[in-house]
This record gives structure tokens, sequence and C-alpha cells, in this order.
């Protein structure tokens, strides 16, 4: 295969997905509802609203600069690793089905057909994470990114069940229709939130997203910024009406948002490696959006759309920046790198756009974003918008030390040449930002029709300039001025950003992780030496269980008139004297002094309970009883003389000296027999009952042509069940003379 | 049971597929008797097959039956014949996988066959069985030939080993089934399913003996069906039975212990649900965790698929313990999108025995992904859907018994099983990873083209028998072609769910009284 034809493939899916989607979009979107499995109540029920439309558009648009940039990117990439360039297909093909996946679960208005897309994006970024398939650190993080996205998935799964449980439906439309607020639409809310701030990595699930980074820069450039993480607030907003039936819930998500933001924003400023700076840079981006819907109203989801489709453009180009400044320097840390202006014109002016976008400047479309922000914080109080406005300095300061630490000052690396196709995505998506800063209205309308949806109604979404002392203005004014003191000041505030850092990693959620994992672990290490103890002490534990279920039944029975004392008479003197001997025989055949000795006391026990039956008037049985006894007792003599002589002295030695058995296994004898005893007594006490079945059995003994109720049974009554036994015994013989033929060498 | 003496008239149509069964371990064993290689190593699995065949058609045939059969021992209906298809199908792969696996000169013979359709015949005894005694008929018919099969690799230690074990733990297991049998019947007067549920519904529902009785019996199936804490056996005797047959016990067995669990409890003991369902729902929960902990830590697949094996018997239980209609649907479907996705599982590890001389460690499986992408595509949706990944039939199995679970008021065990599945992730990818993440160890490939596999400890013969040149010759052409098979069949049944639900609504019918 020709080494372009997978990136050409992908890309031209993306361009022409994205084409689709935005004529789709732009004539008024599109809808298909077929049934599934109807067993199941699922449905394949996809839908272009705005929502669907901004998520997809993202997926598909930020697609293209990034698979450019890879066409370059990969081979280069792969050379450095000595791997072959036959491995490049699987990348644009695993890269092309999260693409795929993403527009899926965009469009998906089914729960389930939701919790589908949703796993797939999450095993297409596990594949994409670990692609440096060598590096033990890779396949480390890509587990860790699918184990805290899948298990949080879980959850997602959990709620979806509890709002079918009580709704009857799968279909999102549908819920919104029916669904008042209630516990379970709390809990259910809540499970499905926490899948999507997993997703988002957002406190205190982002830990996941940092290690993530050791994936080639084009999966981090698309996953982390418009892609997988973007997941996470597209299920916010597409089950938003939900969510907003709980006023607690809102409350959580601003909780959460602003922790992350608070977080994100402390880790970013404390990073030397570029992708790390921006991956917590993201975590923080997502911590503005959940923030926003946790606000709430028609300015706080509006402004969260808003904010997506602007940091999803000028976070990829930042990455590509990231990925570009590598390549041509070699470096990947803050502190190795610096005046690059000069060598990189365009990727820095690109990525400057980009950065102000983020940092919200004015000029570019960021800027309208932050003032969104604040128009939506006002209208809840000053608190709010005292939060927004330390996070908005944050932004400032962490983005300005990312973009005058790479670009300006002294140059410290030599820079090689980089090539035109990864150069150009960042010129690009740069451009983008500046263009949508001057003519805002495409993103705004974007903007708006996502935020529909999710309020159920049309929400108007205003970016314009206002030149005048309005709160928002006045807020964004305060954030630059205070983000550049904390950027003057740049010094101390990384030094302080650092130890907030340490001291996370030695409290935080990912230490959580790391026990969990090794506590399972060492369960399962545990319950790997049980599994391997000797066999014999094996089977016996399985009785603990099983007289656990045995006493149960006791629990479960009435006690009252369940025991009932008979009469004795003279004439039931032999019986009791036989039971009485059988006993104290059975108490011999525990103190054995050798094997014959044990087999033969054994057999006692059993020859003196025919005696009892034979008392009781069941002389077959009694027979019968006799009969198995001298069979097995020669069985059992039989293979003794096999065994030579020694083996079984030195068995019978370490049984009589093993240690802690010796008041174990009397006390679990007692018990048993305690419990067969009330057993017994129980079912003797009862009245009528089995007595009539017997002497229907026996009644029906001569019509079969037989002499007793036994014959009657095998050979007439059960006769198929005999021809079964027989058949049975047949196959037992077969299997017993292969074993035996074959045991032998011939 | 009514004691009529005259001349019974049998449905001959009905139990026509028990007849073939049983016919075809005749003639197989038999035909077994010609001298010849020919007719040991093609006519003999030939027979088998098409015995197999015959059993599939005339079940087909009898699809929409609905009668008891034999004075009401036995009843031949929709989860009769859905499990018997389950049956069937698992007995042509395990007939498949056998074909070349063992060595010639232990050449199963026509045995394994016989034995094979007798387990499967007792199989269909079981599911069908309403009445005590032929049910613990079935339940013996099954088990004997099964011990033998373990064991019948005999000059293999761990063959042998695993043939004891599941004897000696089996006959505890028969024991104690009989003997909760020996209480039900002292309890109701009667052993067919209909008197019992009747008496119990009379005044026997708190009964100190049908509730011992009732006790003993979960034991006993629960130690055919593997569930926890009665399922120390089943990591033992996987990993040492020949991998055909660990596939066969791993499908078919399960299926036919679930399935007589269903009809038992949910016929004969549904009056006493209240008493018996909590518990079977712990046993579940504490299968499920167990399970799949201590599937964490294995490094060999068959004692990995074992310990898996647990935990799906686990959720399988979710759908007897809620006594719906609903829950029968779920048992039966999930069954059988089990054994595609095991047999296909399976089918690849025997590939890779063959192929390697890493037996079947997770190691074996290294690098699988470039240069045996028809094994370790199968292998991948196979691990995929035990995990239960969207899909795969496994994801509508398991949530389909989780939909049956919380639409009973058993929410929890529902939950238990999403976290069950959560847990499962982690070995499960640990099988992926080794496929696809890591590279294959120099020289294990090839290595049975090449000369004999080290000799087991305590087996000197092995170097002997392995040195034949016809072992040389052991393709694995077919065991990839039922790998792709099962694998694809995992995967449509994952997209297009709606056909073999139907099926499973068939075994529903079965059940008039739940609703």
């Amino acid at each position: 295969m020709r080494t372009w034809a997978p990136p050409a493939t992908v890309l031209a899916m993306a361009g022409a997905g994205f084409v689709a989607l935005l004529w789709l979009w732009l004539t008024g979107g599109g809808e298909v509802d077929v049934p599934w499995a109807p067993t199941l109540d699922l449905r394949l029920h996809l839908r272009l609203d705005g929502l669907a439309a901004m998520y997809a558009l993202m997926a598909t648009g930020v697609a293209v600069p990034v698979f450019v940039f890879a066409w370059r990117y990969l081979p280069h990439h792969l050379a450095q690793q000595g791997r072959s360039v036959r491995e490049q297909p699987r990348f644009y093909a695993l890269l092309g089905m999260f693409m795929v996946s993403m527009v899926g679960l965009a469009l998906a208005q089914d729960l389930i057909l939701l919790f589908l897309f949703w796993d797939l994006t999450a095993v297409a970024s596990y594949l994409l994470i670990a692609y440096d398939r060598q590096d033990g650190g890779a396949r480390r993080a890509a587990l860790m990114a699918l184990l805290v996205t899948a298990i949080t998935a879980v959850a997602l799964l959990i709620g979806t069940l509890l709002l079918y449980d009580r709704y009857a439906t799968f279909s999102l439309p549908e819920l919104f229709r029916v669904a008042e607020s209630s516990t379970t639409v709390t809990v259910a809310g809540a499970l499905i939130a926490l899948a999507a701030l997993a997703k988002s990595a957002q406190v205190p699930f982002h830990f996941w997203l940092g290690r993530a980074m050791v994936a080639p820069t084009p999966v981090s450039a698309y996953l982390h910024s418009a892609a997988m993480v973007a997941a996470g607030v597209l299920l916010i907003g597409r089950v938003y009406p939900l969510l907003e039936l709980s006023p607690v819930l809102l409350d959580a998500l601003v909780v959460a948002g602003f922790a992350s933001m608070l977080v994100g924003g402390v880790l970013a400023l404390s990073r030397d490696d570029l992708k790390q700076v921006l991956a917590y840079s993201t975590f923080s981006q997502y911590g503005y959006v959940v923030f926003l819907y946790g606000l709430g109203g028609e300015s706080g989801v509006g402004a969260a759309a808003f904010y997506v489709v602007t940091h999803a453009v000028a976070k990829c180009a930042l990455f590509l920046t990231a990925g570009a400044v590598t390549r041509a320097t070699g470096a990947q840390r803050l502190s190795e790198l610096g005046g690059l202006a000069r060598a990189m014109p365009v990727v820095a002016a690109g990525s400057l756009a980009c950065a102000a976008t983020v940092a919200s400047l004015p000029l570019t479309v960021g800027f309208f974003a932050d003032e969104l922000l604040f128009k939506a914080a006002l209208e809840r109080g000053w608190v709010f918008a005292a939060m927004a406005l330390l996070i908005a300095v944050l932004t400032l300061a962490y983005m300005a030390r990312f973009w005058t630490g790479l670009f300006l000052g002294a140059p410290r690396t030599e820079a090689g040449p980089v090539p035109g196709a990864m150069v150009a995505p960042v010129g690009v998506l740069g451009a983008i930002c500046l263009v949508a800063g001057l003519v805002p209205a495409p993103f705004a309308a974007i903007a708006q029709d996502a935020a529909t949806p999710s309020l159920l109604a049309a929400v108007p979404v205003e970016a314009r300039y206002y030149l005048d002392l309005r709160a928002e203005n006045l807020l964004a004014l305060a954030t630059f001025a205070l983000g550049a003191l904390v950027h003057a000041g740049h010094r101390a505030v990384p030094a302080a950003a650092e130890a907030v850092a340490r001291l996370g990693e030695r409290l935080g959620p990912e230490r959580a992780y790391t026990a969990g994992l090794a506590a399972l672990n060492g369960l399962s290490d545990r319950v790997h030496d049980l599994e391997v103890r000797d066999f014999r002490g094996r089977v016996t534990a399985i009785f603990l269980p099983s007289g656990v279920l045995f006493a149960l039944a006791f629990v479960l029975t009435p006690t009252v008139g369940a025991y009932a004392v008979g009469s004795f008479s003279l004439g039931d003197l032999p019986l009791v004297l036989m039971l009485g001997f059988a006993a104290c025989v059975a108490v011999a055949a525990t103190r054995p002094r050798g094997h014959l000795t044990m087999v033969l006391t054994l057999g006692t026990v059993g020859f003196a309970l025919a005696v009892v039956y034979a008392l009781l008037g069941a002389p077959n049985v009694a027979l019968v009883a006799v009969l198995v006894e001298t069979i097995v007792a020669l069985l059992f003599i039989g293979v003794l003389s096999l065994i030579p002589r020694e083996v079984l002295r030195s068995q019978m030695r370490a049984t009589r000296e093993r240690r802690g058995t010796r008041f174990r296994d009397p006390a679990v004898g007692l018990v048993a027999g305690a419990t067969v005893f009330v057993l017994v007594w129980g079912g003797l006490s009862r009245t009528g009952g089995e007595g009539d079945a017997a002497r229907r059995l026996t009644e029906l003994a001569p019509e079969a042509h037989a002499d007793n109720v036994v014959t009657a049974i095998l050979a007439d009554l059960r006769a198929l069940d005999t021809l079964g036994e027989i058949t049975v015994v047949a196959v037992a013989l077969l299997g017993v003379t292969k074993l035996l033929r074959r045991g032998r060498l011939w | 049971m009514n004691g009529a003496a005259q001349g019974a008239s049998v449905d001959w149509a009905a139990l026509s597929p028990l007849l073939a069964l049983a016919g075809g371990a005749l003639v197989v064993l038999m035909v077994g008797l010609f001298p010849g290689r020919g007719v040991r190593d093609r006519v003999v699995p030939g027979l088998a097959l098409l015995t197999l065949a015959v059993t599939a058609g005339l079940l087909v045939w009898q699809y929409d039956t609905s009668t008891d059969l034999l004075e009401g021992a036995l009843r031949v209906d929709g989860l009769t014949v859905t499990l018997s298809f389950v049956f069937v199908v698992a007995g042509m792969a395990t007939v498949v996988m056998t074909w070349r696996h063992l060595d010639p000169v232990e050449s199963p013979g026509p045995e394994l066959y016989t034995l094979l359709l007798s387990s499967i015949g007792g199989m269909v005894v079981l599911v069908a069985a309403q009445d005590l005694v032929t049910l613990f008929l079935g339940f013996e018919l099954l088990s004997i030939p099964l011990y033998v099969l373990c064991a019948i690799q005999l000059r293999r230690r761990g063959s042998l080993e695993s043939g004891l074990k599941y004897l000696v733990v089996g006959s505890v297991g028969s024991a104690t089934l009989v003997y909760g049998f020996a209480l039900i019947y002292g309890a109701a007067g009667t052993t067919g399913f209909a008197g019992i549920a009747e008496a119990i519904s009379g005044d026997l529902s708190s009964d100190v003996l049908l509730l011992a009785g009732l006790a003993l019996a979960i034991v006993g199936f629960a130690f055919k069906a593997s569930v926890a804490p009665f399922h120390q056996w089943t990591p033992d005797v996987y990993e040492g039975a020949p991998t055909p047959i660990t596939a066969f016990m791993a499908t078919a067995t399960k299926a036919a212990a679930l399935g007589v669990l269903l009809r038992f409890l949910d016929v004969a003991l549904l009056p006493a649900a209240e008493a018996w369902a909590p518990a079977v729902a712990v046993l579940a929960a504490v299968t499920i965790v167990v399970g799949n902990v201590g599937a964490l830590g294995q490094s060999s697949l068959k004692r990995l698929l074992a310990w898996s094996g647990v935990a799906q018997a686990g959720y399988l239980l979710a759908g007897v313990v809620v006594g719906t209609s609903l829950g029968v649907q779920a048992t039966v479907f999930y069954l059988a999108v089990y054994l595609l996705m095991n047999m296909a599982a399976f089918a690849v590890i025997a590939a890779r025995e063959r192929e390697t001389n890493l037996g079947d460690s997770v190691d074996a499986l290294a690098g699988l992904g470039t240069s045996r992408p028809w094994l370790a595509w199968p292998m991948t949706i196979a691990m995929l859907a035990l995990a239960g990944f969207p899909l795969t039939a496994g994801f509508i199995g398991k949530f389909k018994l989780i939909e049956a679970s919380v639409a009973s008021g058993y929410t929890w065990v529902g939950l238990m099983i999403v976290i069950g599945s959560m847990i499962s992730l982690a070995y499960y990818l640990k099988v992926i990873a080794a496929m696809w993440m890591r590279e294959a160890p120099a020289g294990a490939a090839a290595v049975a083209a090449t000369g004999p596999r080290p000799a087991l400890a305590g087996a000197s013969t092995e170097a002997q028998i392995t040195a034949p040149t016809r072992h040389t010759r052991r393709g694995t052409g077919e065991l990839t072609v039922m790998a792709v098979l099962f694998g694809a069949a995992t995967l449509v049944v994952g997209i297009v769910p709606q056909p073999l639900l139907d099926f499973a609504a068939k075994a529903g019918e079965a059940f008039p009284g739940l609703f």
C-alpha cells in the first residue's frame, strides 16, 4: 500500500464528513430512527440537532488540520522509534474509527446508543494512546485512561437503567417529556454526570489526562482538544434537561467545574513539559464549561456551548504547536526552549492567536467566550463572578508563560526545518481564531443552536464588542491587569504552584487509583493462594457454605410445634439400643489406629444401621444396605491392599500428628450431627404427608404384578428410569474400561 | 406420577432428538471397532458430526413442540429445544476441535465420541426432566462421561489429575444433590415437579425438610454450574483437561446446569421462591465477585477462562433468581451467546497449543495480531464480548440479564453484574494487549513443526509419544475457520440481536406460570 493512501483516506473522510454535516445542519438537520432490537426497546435513533451539529462539526472539522499534521509527523515519529512504516495504516484506521464514533456519539438520541458510542471512543482512545506499544509507560497510561473512563461509563449505564426502570424508555426526547423531579432522576442524573466528568477529566478524575500525554502529538491534539474530552461535556449538554430537574446536581457541577478550573490552572502553571501544560489547561478549560453548565440558565448554557467550540479550535492548534516545536528542536520542556519566534514565525503567529484565544484577549474569538462567562456568572451573583475572575487570571498567566516561554527570550536550542504540512495547520487555525474575533457570528450561531437541545428552547447567544464600562468589560480589564501582574511575578508563582502540585500528587486521586488497583491485585493473589492449597482441604472447605445454606433452612422455618416428643414403648427398646450402638461405633471410627480398622468400624456403623432398617420394618432396604456395605468394605480393603504399607503408615502418622485439627474436626462433627438430628426430629414430627404417598405405592404393587413395592417401582412404575440407570452404568463401564485399557502402554 | 399399568403411548416424534443421540452413540461405538486408521480418524468423527446434525434437524422439526413425555418424566418444550440446540452446537464444535487434537498414539478412538454423545444425551434429559429421579439420571449421564473425557489424555499427568479431581468433587456434588432430593421427596411425597409445586403451595413453603432439601439440591447444582463458593474444582479441571473437552464443559455443561436450575426452581419450587431467591441472589453476587477477582492474577488462558466462567455463572444466576419469563429468556440468550464467545476463544487457544510449545499460557498469544490476524481478531472479539462491550453479543446478553434483574426488583444484582464486568475488563484486556501490543517471544512459534515438546514432569513417555511424524503435521485450519465463524457470529448477534432474542423468547414460552 502506498504510504499516502491511509492518511488521504481519513482526510477525505473527515473533509467530506464536515461538508456533509455542515450542509445538513444548514438545511435544517436530519433524523434516522429505526428499531434495532425491539424486544429490548433498543432503537437506532440518530438526529442532527444543534448540539449534535456542533460536536460532529468539531470532530470532523478539527480532524482535518490534525490529519494533515499527522501526515508528515507520523513517518518521522515511527522512524525515530525504529518502527516500520507498515504501522501507519493502523494509526489512521484508529483515528478514523475514533472520529466516526465521536460523530455517532454526537448524533445519538438514545441512551443505550450513546453508551455504545461512548465505549467505542474509549476503546479507540485506548488503542491510540498505546500506539507506541513498545513503551510500557504508554501502555499503562492507556490502561489508566481506559479504566477511568470505562469504569465510570458503567455509572452512565446504571443511570440509564434506573431511568428505564422508572420510565420504560431509553429514548432521550421521550425521557425529557415524561421525567419529573424525583430522587430517581437525581440519582440517575448524578451517575450520568459522573461518567461525563470522568470523560472530561474533571476533578477528581483528572489524573488520567496528564498521563495520556505520552500519546503521539496528533492523538493528543485531536482527542484531548476537540473529541474525547469534549465527549464528557457533550453528554452533560445532551442530558441537561434531566440534570436541570435537580438544582443540587447543578450546584455540584459548579463545584466540580470550579475545582477543575482551579486545580488545572495551578497545575498548568507548574508544569514544564509542553504537552503537560496543555493537558492541564484543557482540563481547566473544560472546568469552565462544566462550571457554566452548573450556573445554568440561558446565558450559562449558551456560554458553555460557545466556550467548547472556541476552545477546540485554539487548543488543537496549541497541541500542534507543541508537536512542531518538538520536531524542530527535539526538546519538549519549557525550560529547554525559548526564542523560537524568529526561527518559526508562522507557528509563533498562529499559536499567539490561539494562546490569546484561550486567554480571552480582545480581537480573538476567545474574548467573547470570557465575556459570556462573566455575564453568566454575574447573573448568579458576585461570588461566582469572583470565581470566574480568579480563573481567568490564572488562564492568562499560564498561557502567557507557555507562549512567551516558547517564542520569546534568548534562543536556547537550534531549530531545524519543519515540513510545511506541520506548520500550515497551526497557521490556519490561528487565522480562524482571529477572523472569528472580528466576525464572531458563525461561532455564535452554532453555539446558539447547540444550546437549544439542552434547554429545549431557543437561546440567544450574542457575541459583540461593547465599548462601554459594563461589568463584563470591567472584569475583563481586571483580568488583563491581574494576569499581567501574575505573569510578571512569574518566578514566585510557579514555585508556589509546584508545591501545590506536589501536594496533590502525594494525596491526590491518582494515589487512590493506584492503591485500588494494588488492593485488587492483592485480593486476587489471596484467592490464588487459597486455590492452590491442598485438594482435600478444598473439598472440606466446600462443606462450610453448604452448612450455612442448610442452617438457613432452619432459620426460615417456624419452631413452634415443629418438634414433637412422642411416646416411648418397650417394643422400641431394641431399636434404641441398636441406634445407640451405631452411635458408639461412629464415635470410635473417629479415633483411628490404622486404615483397616477405620474401614471396618465404618462398615460396622453401616451394618448397625441396616439392622435398624430391619427393625423399622423395611427388610428390603436393610438387604440393600447390607449388600452395599459389604461391597464398599471389600472395595476399600482391595484398594488398601494395593497401596504399600509404609505409605499407609506414614499417612496415618501424619494425620494423627497434624496440629490444629484436634478441636476443629470434632467441633465440626458435633455441629453437623446436631443439625442433622434437629432435621430428622423435625421431619419425624410432621403429621401426615409421606404416609399417603407410601400407601399409594404399596397399593399399586399388585396391580404391577409385583410382590413388593420396591420391585414394582424398579420394574414397572419407574421402569424407564431403571432403563436410564442401566444406561448410566453402561456408560460408566465404558469409561472405566477405556481408562484401564489405555492406562497400560502397549 | 400416576401408576397407570396400561401400555403408555409414547410421543416418538418429540423423543426423536434424544433417540438420535443415543442411537448415534451406539453406532459410533460399533463402527469404531472396524480396523484401520481411516475409520478411526475420519469415519468416526464424521459419524459423530452426522449424529449431531441429525439431532439438530430433528430439533428444528420439533421446534414448536410443547408436550409431556413418558408419563410426565420429561417435557419437550421451548426450554428443552433451545438449550438442546446449544448442546448440539457445542458438541459439533468439540468434535471439530478434537479431530486432530490428541496425539495419534493415544488417539481417542470411538469411545471419546460415544462418551461425548452420551453426555449430550444426558444434558437433554437433564433440561427436559420434570421428575427428580429422571433429573438425577440426566445429571449422572452427563457427568460420568465427562469424568472420563477429562482424563482421556492418559499419559498427561494434568489430564489424569483433572479427571480424578472432577470425579471426586463431582461425586460430592451428586451425593449432595441426591440427598437433597431425598429430603424434598420426604417432604412433598412425590418426585414430579408439578406435584412438588402443588404440595408447596399447600402448606409446605416453610417446611424444614423441604427447605433443607432445597438447600442441599442448590449446593449440588451449584457444583455443576461452578457457582462460588462451590467452584474450586473449576480452574484445576479446566486447566488439566484437554482443551476441546474444557471448551465443551465450559459451554454445554454450564448451559445444562443453568437450564435445569431454571426448570427446577422456576417450576417445581416457584411457590417457595421467597425462600430460595434471596439465597440464590447472594450466591450470584458472591460468584460474580469471586470469579472476577480470581481471574485477575491468572496467566494460563484456560484458568483465566475458568475463573471468568465462574463470574459468568454469577451473571447467569441473576436470570434464575428473578423467577420471571424475562429472566428465563435472558438466561437462555446469554447461554447461547456464551457458547459463541467461549468457542471462539477456545478454538484460538487450541490452535496456539498446536502451533507453539507454550501451551495455554497468555504468552502463546503474544504478537498474534501481526502473525495470525485470523486468530487474533476472533479472540479479540471473544474477549470484548465476554467483558460485555457494546456491539458484541456479550453486551446484549448482559444487558438483557440486567434488565431482567432491574425489572423484578433485584436492581442490586444488576449492579453486581455491572461492577463485575468492570473488574473483568482488566483481565480480558490483558489478553487483548498480549495479542496486539507485545512481540512474539523469539522461537516460540513453529516449535511444533520441528520436534518434540519438552517432557512434562512425571510423564517421561511424553517425548516418545510426540516424536512420531504425524504429530508434526497437525494443522490448525479447521480451528481457524471455527474461530472466525464463532467470532463473526458473536459480532453479528451483537449488531442484529433480534433473531437470537426470538430464539430465547421461545424458551420463555415454556413457563406459562411465570409472568
